[in-house]
């Protein structure tokens, strides 16, 4: 068709009309080009070239706060279902370090205990006779209790948050079974190499704060008293800082929740314990594993995040950089490297955490060496790091990182929980609850320069930290030129 | 507190509902449907401001219908299914064609030899070394896993291929821009599909299928099908199948995939948001050229258990009553959702008149409407537990009773709205999303060749009340309909 235009055009000389003859010619060529593209060749991988993801804007949710300090989010959608999630800042980075295990075994009481009014009888009533799924669980100092029901239920689901919140009973034999529950759990899942990896990379950047210690001797979860939940309880469980999600119209959660929640104390919680802003010096723990021959890899770094608006544009971009470094794709760089070049790792995982409120964010990263080649790994994890700032990322690699970001949230925005919880996973760490939508535009906008710089600006040499659960003595020298080595028994 | 219990499957859901229910009574149908000159239908289910597109094709084929003799045909052609066409996974088609067509010309050759009074063990070694020297070959063309990174690389989410018991289904969600793509890419792969690897897929999965055969519950499982089936071809356990498996040829694969694959009466489900008449248009370009053969794999319709043949099926021994019906052809999305309301609600306490504490003849059951497993979805089965010393003949009587009487039984309120919630929670949650809803569509579709279907059956479950239920019962538990054994 081009072709036809540059004839029909009218030009007249001698010069013009072959010009316009081998213009045409090529235009033809081209299209021909075009045709058989479509026709076959275009399903090679690399003749792909960049790819763009077209996410729609996503609806805005509407977080408000309630008299008694409860935040709000509410985000209607088309579901029958019910989706309520009932989040307090009471999880394992919140619990007295005297006391570790507390966190859940406060949780677990609670919720199988009930309240005075919501006793265990009538909470296994309203789950058999009206449908509730009522789950818990613990992300990092969030404890999130779930409600799945019909949509029509929402009283019902904010009457029990509400009493999960202020009334919690913890009978006796609520918390004697919730310590049994976690010793059970920590002797089915406790042994895992990869979690007491983390737990140490955690205790090594926390620089004697946080624990986050998933995993608790069971003997010190024995010492733990109904008191010490009941205390923690009152300490913790308060409105104020608690967040309420619901996918339901916005002003009639709103009236809902208010009706309900009128008069509750406004009690704020005391501050959780969380990691330090600025990076220590390089480390090394080693959890010694005599005689095995795999071993876990961790290595873990403070990032030192901007402040206030600054973090709107920043975290778009770590993400985007931990897509480049590590996802499912197996040409992301620590997958080429460990896996692909080098093969000297199976596994290979990372995770960048950045908020906003409180402003704490850290890398880290996991990978599964045998005991002799742990030594090799963490130099090749380090460079794969810190050689982002100085060689950015290819066209192909960044649209293919950008791409992943935006797909997991094009993903998530079509189930309503994931979404819902999506949201809230945003506004947890302090951003502001329409952010989504400008999250998506600036991965979109982000361009390889400014990923790079990023990557300058966090992830340069010095102050890693390195925990490695194996047999030391195969890999101790090589690991001991990237900081002072702690070694301890694996204890398992 | 009751020391037996009653306990009941509804194995499958056969039908589903929808997404867009603002409350639970409200309900608006969206989906439109068309058509294509090869049989094939599809439907469109809009979903505004929808940042992925999703694909479900789904096909009449599965291990129920795998040939006689060939039990795990469905299986393998899953498997293969992700090895390229023939415009992908290849360095060079044409070269890699005449190798291929060389390697399949030698397996069947392979099998004429093994067949012959005789076999000449020298000729049939012979051509085993030429089949592994042209399986290299074909080795040497091959780029692995093509499929899979072009799937990647265009953000397809899971891009999954299942043989089921009676569907072979496929699905795959992507960014809203890449709907032409996609269609282009699973239209290619059910038109021109490339059985690479064949030989090593086929050893893998018959070694997977020595490991599944003895497992427990396989004797008891054999002894449904018998008492349903009788001793037709539909009666065989999974075990012992491996052997089969290994007797499927290249060229009998690819017989098979043109039937299994063929597009009558099957259906491709596209949601997102997107026009209808651009949806029609691009799947009308990619699909309506996938070949309807006239060779069609048995359908289930055409299957007759025993009972309602000369031959009729087996009463198991031992302590265990069957009891089973036959649903007459055409129920309706409804009344499907009204039986599996029946299931829930007997298993909830409801058929504490037939089983449990109060019951002279039986300590417990279990009961199934549609397959679950093997089964076919027009049937409605009960295994009940004899208590020790009962008259089988009795107890059968008491059985049989009690199912006719359901009709007039008065159902308990409080226990039929639990049951009721507790289904509905568990339809919509398993479509919450917009892949689970194009799967639950498509699959009604197959079931009921009604693009309404799902609707339907949530409309359903959100209006029944009691009396329904009554009326399900006494449409099916009739003596007419009822499998007689011998």
């Amino acid at each position: 068709m081009n072709a036809g235009r540059f004839v029909s055009a009218g030009r007249t000389d001698h010069r013009s009309q072959t010009m316009d003859r081998i213009i045409a010619a090529i235009s033809i060529m081209i299209l021909a080009v075009a045709v058989s593209c479509q026709d076959g060749a275009v399903h090679r991988p690399e003749q792909l070239g960049t790819r763009t993801v077209d996410v729609p804007a996503l609806k805005n949710g509407v977080l408000e706060t309630l008299d008694c300090g409860i935040d709000l989010f509410a985000l209607p959608d088309q579901s029958g279902l019910l989706h309520a999630i009932l989040y307090v800042r009471a999880g394992v980075g919140c619990e007295p370090h005297a006391r570790p295990g507390l966190s859940l075994v406060t949780l677990e009481a609670l919720v199988k205990g009930g309240t005075s009014a919501y006793t265990p009888g009538r909470m296994e009533e309203i789950r058999r006779d009206r449908g509730f799924s009522i789950s818990y669980r613990m992300a990092g100092e969030w404890v999130e209790i779930e409600i799945e029901a019909l949509k029509g239920d929402e009283r019902e689901a904010l009457t029990i948050f509400r009493e999960l919140l202020l009334g919690g009973a913890f009978p006796a034999k609520a918390v004697d079974d919730a310590k049994a529950a976690l010793s059970e759990m920590i002797g089915k899942k406790g042994k895992n190499p990869l979690d007491r990896t983390r737990s140490a990379l955690y205790e090594l950047m926390s620089e004697g704060g946080e624990q986050r210690n998933f995993f608790p001797d069971p003997g010190k979860v024995a010492f733990i008293t109904r008191s010490d939940v009941v205390s923690f309880y009152r300490k913790r469980f308060v409105p104020a800082g608690s967040y309420i999600a619901i996918n339901s119209e916005p002003s009639a959660a709103s009236a809902l929740a208010r009706e309900l929640f009128a008069g509750a104390a406004k009690k704020s919680p005391e501050a959780c314990s969380s990691l330090p802003e600025k990076a220590g010096e390089s480390s090394v723990i080693i959890l010694q594993k005599t005689g095995a021959e795999k071993a876990c890899l961790g290595i873990g770094k403070i990032l030192e995040l901007p402040g206030g608006e600054g973090m709107l544009k920043e975290k778009p971009l770590l993400d985007i950089l931990g897509e480049v470094l590590c996802s499912e794709s197996p040409l992301s760089r620590m997958n080429a490297e460990l896996r692909g070049k080098r093969n000297i790792a199976g596994n290979v995982s990372l995770n960048i955490t950045a908020s906003r409120s409180p402003l704490s964010g850290f890398l880290e990263a996991y990978a599964d060496p045998n005991a002799q080649d742990v030594g090799f790994a963490s130099y090749i994890m380090s460079k794969t790091l810190t050689d982002l700032a100085s060689n950015p990322p290819s066209v192909e690699e960044l649209e293919q990182a950008k791409g992943r970001v935006l797909r997991k949230i094009g993903r998530a925005s079509m189930n309503p929980r994931e979404f819902l919880m999506l949201n809230m996973s945003f506004i947890l760490q302090g951003f502001p609850a329409g952010y989504l939508n400008v999250y998506c535009g600036n991965v979109s906008g982000a361009d390889a320069a400014a990923v790079a710089e990023c990557a300058g600006r966090h992830f340069s040499l010095p102050r890693y930290k390195y925990a490695v659960y194996g047999s030391g003595d195969k890999f101790l020298k090589e690991i001991s030129v990237y900081g002072k080595v702690t070694m301890r028994g694996a204890g398992d | 507190m009751r020391k037996v219990f009653f306990i009941v499957l509804v194995s499958v859901f056969l039908f589903a509902g929808r997404i867009s229910c603002q409350a639970e009574t409200e309900q608006v149908s969206r989906v439109r449907s068309l058509r294509m000159a090869n049989g094939m239908t599809l439907i469109f289910i809009p979903i505004g401001n929808s940042a992925n597109g999703s694909i479900y094709i789904g096909f009449k084929a599965g291990t129920l219908l795998d040939e006689e003799g060939f039990g795990g045909q469905a299986r393998l052609l899953q498997r293969l299914m992700f090895k390229g066409t023939e415009h992908i996974g290849t360095r060079d088609w044409e070269k890699e064609r005449q190798v291929f067509d060389e390697l399949e010309k030698t397996g069947d050759q392979i099998i004429v030899k093994h067949q012959a009074d005789k076999p000449d063990q020298k000729e049939i070694q012979d051509l085993v070394r030429k089949a592994l020297q042209l399986q290299d070959d074909v080795r040497r063309f091959y780029v692995p896993d093509e499929m899979k990174k072009l799937y990647d690389a265009y953000g397809a989410g899971e891009a999954w291929c299942l043989a089921g018991e009676d569907l072979l289904e496929f699905q795959t969600s992507f960014p809203r821009n890449y709907l032409e793509y996609f269609l282009l890419l699973e239209s290619e792969r059910i038109k021109e599909p490339v059985f690479r690897n064949f030989y090593e897929e086929r050893e893998l999965l018959a070694a997977e299928m020595e490991k599944a055969s003895g497992r427990p519950g396989d004797e008891r499982y054999a002894g449904l099908l018998s008492f349903v089936y009788g001793d037709g071809p539909y009666s065989g356990a999974a075990a012992g199948r491996a052997g089969e498996v290994r007797k499927i040829t290249l060229s009998g694969m690819k017989k098979y995939a043109a039937k299994a694959l063929n597009p009558k009466g099957a259906v491709i489900v596209v949601s997102g948001d997107y026009d209808f008449e651009k949806v029609a248009a691009l799947c009308g370009k990619y699909f309506e050229s996938v070949p309807s053969g006239e060779d069609t794999l048995i359908r289930d319709d055409g299957v007759i258990p025993a009972g309602k043949t000369p031959e009729a099926g087996k009463d198991p021994a031992g302590g265990t009553l069957l009891l089973a019906y036959l649903k007459p052809p055409g129920y309706s999305p409804r009344t499907e959702a009204l039986l599996d309301l029946l299931v829930l609600y007997l298993s909830r306490g409801g058929a504490a008149s037939l089983t449990g504490d109060r019951s002279a003849e039986f300590s417990g059951g279990i009961c199934r409407n549609g397959d679950p497993g093997r089964l076919f979805r027009n049937l409605f089965l009960m295994e009940l537990r004899l208590r020790d010393n009962v008259s089988r003949e009795a107890a059968k009587k008491e059985a049989v009773d009690f199912f006719k009487n359901l009709c007039s039984s008065k159902f308990d309120n409080a226990l039929f709205e639990r049951t009721r919630r507790g289904l509905l929670i568990e339809i919509l949650g398993s479509m919450e999303g917009q892949e689970g809803l194009s799967r639950r569509t498509g699959e009604c579709f197959l079931y009921s060749g009604d693009a309404g279907a799902a609707d339907a059956y949530v409309s359903a479950l959100r209006s029944a009340v009691p009396e329904d239920l009554n009326n399900a019962a006494r449409e099916l538990f009739s003596d007419a309909n009822r499998i007689q054994t011998q």
